[in-house]
């Protein structure tokens, strides 16, 4: 999975469907970018071929050499044996395109197969069926997306308005804002028994403040019909966050901001440079923090940044529980972090889309089989089939 | 504020607390002008608690200022002090018992904090007041609208028209209420209403029905209305907004269906129908427009639009067996036979020819000509009737300019075709001197010239001709003379008589002597193995024979490239690629098609028909993509 594969994208659906088809994969990390080893057979041979993935067949001698290379002590490499095609579930709104979204635009591409769920489904308890979840550009705040401002009288804002206040109220619900808190709560209930969630843009953030906010109202009257706490921001509770902390709401209903975890703000985008905007990959240990390994896994380490509601998160927000991932080289902008809760773990990473500098509202969709090598959408599958690992002791 | 008066003496009192209460500032002391300011100005410093302790202590010195009593219950509210607003507004309630609005703020209070019921009692009780006044369900209305209550305001405007005894009250207002709360039934229905009211405004209510009918369930919801309305009353107004919702789906069969009975209604003696059929022809949908064609011509059509009916549905026809052939075929290059095309058009042909004979030195017996000319030339390679035929065009004292053109540009395409090229070239550049003609027209006999100097050996003057085509992207021709323009650019390296054999063979093919052209490509592949042009030249023998139906033959020149010019060509990935679309649409030998696909994907995986064989091979696995 170094340069000289041809689709990496594609290879992450290929051994997603050697799982589904009860082939046993080995996730090779470190080794050439993080490379996958099955067994040899013409099926999947040509499997490789139609989707366009590169592969090497390598005799039994070789893949023993490769082993041991991987496995020695002094090699920042090891091997992670893949179980089982984890179940995935993406939640998103009715009459959801899948090219709206970063994630379920990698998922089409790659072929990975999944289910969309919603608010009714996530309060049923459905999400329990499912190893994996994913967030993306939600507003858990129930703020609209804070699009008040530029599209108030915007039929899609009217409908989409509408739509989650119907939904509110047939799932009992006065507010938008109460549903949400409730459907956040219980993601958390999924993450602590033993869940994966994955969070890209506004979904970050908005659910952690979500979750702070669970006894305080932070919504204006043009969100939910009253204005909001006076003292919301004494009253939000840190305690029940999953990886931010000590942050300050943006009080003015019109600006298209949640808090000040995002860095760089949303109103000072205009600044960022997309010729020079670029952000780090950590190292981790392959031996003795297999995850963060596997989150990481690419065939660069230095990647070019795009942004989003949420593009990057404040350092000095992020509880230090919390493991980093990237970060932007010389700011304390966070990209990417990962932490565990209960049984389960959690992983956030800010922007958009990898490969649309500044996807606006109405833009077309990004066509992946442009983008076929794309490190930033390889994160976002990595973070797919790390469900599979088979549980290893991670570093105490 | 609002006072409502019941009685001659209530509305001396009323006038005099008026203009009591009217409290401005001018009549204030100072202090109190000083406090107030203070207070606003802490208002919009946020300091909402300190701002209401003096709009408090203002409202205790002057009970009956509105403005006071305004800014407390604001702060109130502002701060959640919800029970406090209420009090404040509980107290101004006993001095103005029956103010709606006072009625109507106290619900919206009582909402806020959580109290549904007593906020549904408070603004019953603000309609209450005046309970057929269309202004008390108005105010109510708006409050729960604010509140988001959409569909308790909906069910408001409802009871106000029952209350005040007109059935036409508030007919946009809830229109536009169950568009946002996506009750596209009940919207419709409202429209519908209003519409009975002022049938002019058809253009008024598909603008607001647009709003949701570029939805299936809007649209659906909104056909079923419209239909039971006129199961119950049958008028043109519906029928006519019943069919444009149809074309806003693209269900055309539907709003043939309704558009027969607008013609009836109408006593549009089939005017209407054409109209539709002109309209469903340009969506290409040919086979309702045939039919709706002649179902206008059924009709006692004007005596001046006959010929415009006549010439659509020939039109059509010849799209509609033009387009019988076109899925398979068209995604490769298998020609049709002759006799083929001749049964298939014949419907065609024939209804142009009654135009002509019927309608003659008009401008559909000149339009129809020229199609019956096209139809000889494309299709049955009749290049003798083609020729007479555009010569009675040209002769037509009706023939408008474009098609004059039109016709020179065929003219150079069959007199090329007979070898004649001196003629053709002499046609065409009466084209590129004609002032009418358009850009398309002027470049297509630009690309026309340089292939004949192609044809006759002529390479530089060829590709002169071919800049400035290939520059203007937007054109029909464009692809065409980028290809010509590669293929003489490519190959001015090796020896001149390889090209100008390739032309010669080029030109044979032109004139449909397609094995005379493969002789000649194979022989130039026999005397110049070494030319960079032997891989054009087998790629296109090849496409003659297949296009001739000769598929072994062929596979076979492909597999020559594949083996004989292994090393030295850049276009084995083509011959593969050709060799699947035979085996896939020719010889209907999928698994062997699938076989060959992959051989490309191994053999030449960098090719840009990688991607398409992927395609074919999981269209032909059956996989969904």
């Amino acid at each position: 999975m170094d340069l000289q594969q041809t689709d990496h994208l594609k290879a992450y659906g290929i051994a997603y469907w050697a799982l589904s088809k009860s082939m046993e994969v080995d996730w090779l990390l470190n080794y050439r970018g993080g490379s996958f080893m099955m067994d040899d057979n013409p099926v999947l041979a040509t499997e490789c071929s139609v989707r366009g993935v590169a592969f090497e067949e390598v005799t039994a001698s070789t893949a023993v050499q490769i082993y041991a290379e991987v496995q020695r002590d002094d090699n920042n490499m090891d091997v992670v044996r893949l179980e089982k095609a984890p179940k995935i579930a993406v939640y998103v709104p009715p009459g959801y395109k899948p090219w709206d979204d970063a994630v379920t635009l990698a998922l089409e591409y790659a072929e990975i197969p999944y289910d969309k769920l919603w608010d009714k489904e996530v309060l049923q308890g459905k999400l329990h069926e499912y190893d994996w979840l994913h967030l993306h550009h939600e507003d858990f705040t129930g703020q609209y997306g804070k699009f008040f401002a530029s599209f108030a009288s915007a039929d899609w804002y009217l409908e989409q308005q509408a739509m989650l206040e119907k939904e509110a109220r047939t799932l009992g619900y006065k507010k938008v804002s109460e549903l949400k808190k409730a459907v956040a709560r219980t993601i958390k209930e999924f993450i602590s028994s033993g869940g994966f969630m994955f969070a890209m843009c506004s979904a970050t953030d908005t659910y952690d403040i979500a979750l702070a906010a669970e006894n305080t109202d932070i919504c204006d009257v043009m969100y939910d019909g009253d204005p909001p706490d006076p003292d919301a921001q004494s009253r939000l509770d840190f305690s029940k966050t999953l990886a931010f902390t000590n942050f300050t709401l943006e009080k003015n209903p019109l600006r298209y901001e949640y808090s000040d975890i995002d860095q760089p703000p949303s109103d000072l985008l205009a600044l960022q440079n997309p010729e020079t905007d670029y952000f780090t990959l950590f190292e981790f240990s392959a031996k003795f923090d297999p995850v963060p390994t596997m989150l990481t896994q690419n065939h660069v380490n230095v990647l070019k940044g795009f942004l989003g509601q949420t593009t990057g998160f404040k350092k000095a927000c992020i509880k230090k529980t919390v493991i980093i991932l990237a970060q932007k080289d010389g700011t304390d902008q966070v990209r990417y972090l990962h932490g565990n809760y209960g049984r389960g773990t959690f992983t956030f990473y800010g922007g958009h889309d990898p490969e649309d500098y500044q996807h606006a509202v109405g833009d077309p969709p990004t066509d992946l089989s442009l983008h076929k090598n794309s490190p930033g959408y390889r994160l976002i599958l990595n973070n797919i089939l790390f469900p599979a690992a088979k549980k290893k002791q991670q570093k105490t | 504020m609002s006072v409502i008066c019941r009685s001659a003496v209530g509305s001396a009192v009323a006038i005099l607390c008026a203009v009591l209460v009217a409290g401005t500032l001018h009549s204030q002391t100072p202090d109190v002008q000083a406090k107030f300011r203070l207070a606003q100005g802490f208002e919009q410093a946020g300091e909402l608690e300190r701002a209401a302790e003096l709009y408090r202590d203002l409202l205790r010195k002057e009970q009956g200022n509105v403005t006071f009593f305004d800014g407390l219950q604001r702060m109130y509210v502002q701060l959640k002090r919800y029970d406090d607003a209420i009090g404040v507004i509980r107290e101004r309630l006993k001095m103005l018992p029956n103010d709606p609005t006072l009625h109507g703020l106290l619900g919206t209070v009582q909402y806020r904090a959580g109290r549904e019921p007593e906020a549904m009692s408070a603004w019953q009780h603000a309609i209450s007041i005046a309970p057929e006044s269309q202004q008390s369900y108005r105010l109510v209305a708006n409050l729960m609208i604010e509140n988001r209550l959409l569909d308790r305001a909906a069910e408001i405007y409802r009871k106000g028209r029952v209350a005040c005894h007109d059935p036409q009250l508030f007919t946009i207002e809830l229109a536009q209420l169950l568009v946002a709360s996506m009750d596209y039934a009940g919207a419709t229905e409202e429209f519908l209403r209003w519409l009975a009211q002022n049938p002019a405004q058809i253009a008024f209510v598909q603008n607001r029905l647009a709003a949701f009918t570029y939805k299936d369930e809007g649209r659906v919801a909104a056909i079923r209305i419209v239909q039971a309305h006129l199961d119950d009353q049958p008028t043109l107004r519906l029928y006519e907004l019943l069919a444009w919702l149809h074309m806003e789906g693209k269900d055309f069969d539907r709003s043939f269906e309704v558009y027969r009975r607008i013609d009836e209604l109408s006593g549009a003696n089939g005017v209407a129908l054409l109209g539709f059929a002109d309209r469903v022809f340009r969506e290409r949908a040919y086979g309702v427009a045939s039919r709706a064609y002649s179902e206008a011509m059924d009709r006692p059509l004007p005596a001046q639009r006959v010929p415009q009916a006549r010439y659509g549905r020939a039109c059509a026809l010849k799209e509609l067996q033009d387009a019988a052939d076109s899925g398979a075929v068209r995604v490769w290059t298998r020609l049709r036979p002759v006799d083929d095309a001749r049964t298939r058009l014949t419907e065609a042909v024939t209804a142009f020819a009654k135009i002509v004979e019927e309608y003659p030195q008009t401008e559909y017996s000149a339009k129809s000509q020229y199609q019956i000319g096209l139809i000889q030339l494309r299709h049955f390679q009749d290049l003798n009737s083609a020729s007479r035929t555009f010569q009675m065009v040209l002769a037509e004292p009706a023939v408008t300019p474009s098609v004059r053109i039109d016709v020179q540009l065929r003219m150079g395409e069959l007199l090329t075709a007979r070898a004649d090229t001196i003629n053709a070239v002499a046609a065409l550049r009466t084209v590129l001197s004609s002032p009418g003609a358009t850009p398309d027209q002027t470049d297509e006999a630009q690309l026309r010239l340089a292939e004949i100097a192609f044809f006759n050996g002529h390479i530089d003057d060829a590709v002169k001709l071919l800049a400035t085509i290939s520059t203007n992207v937007q054109n029909d021709f464009a692809n065409d003379a980028i290809e010509l323009q590669v293929l003489l650019q490519e190959n001015t390296g090796g020896p001149p008589q390889a090209i100008m054999q390739y032309g010669r063979a080029e030109f044979l093919a032109r004139q449909h002597r397609n094995s005379e052209a493969v002789q000649l490509l194979t022989d130039l592949v026999q005397t110049f193995p070494g030319s960079p042009l032997v891989d054009d030249a087998l790629l296109r023998a090849g496409g003659l024979l297949t296009q001739a139906g000769l598929y072994q033959e062929a596979i076979a020149l492909y597999d020559r490239l594949l083996t004989q010019f292994h090393e030295q060509s850049k276009m084995l990935d083509r011959a593969l690629f050709r060799m699947g679309e035979i085996y896939q649409f020719g010889l209907a030998q999928p698994a062997t098609a699938i076989s060959t696909y992959e051989r490309l994907l191994s053999e030449q995986a960098q090719s840009v028909l990688a991607n398409e064989a992927r395609k074919r091979i999981r269209a032909l696995r059956g996989e969904s993509l």
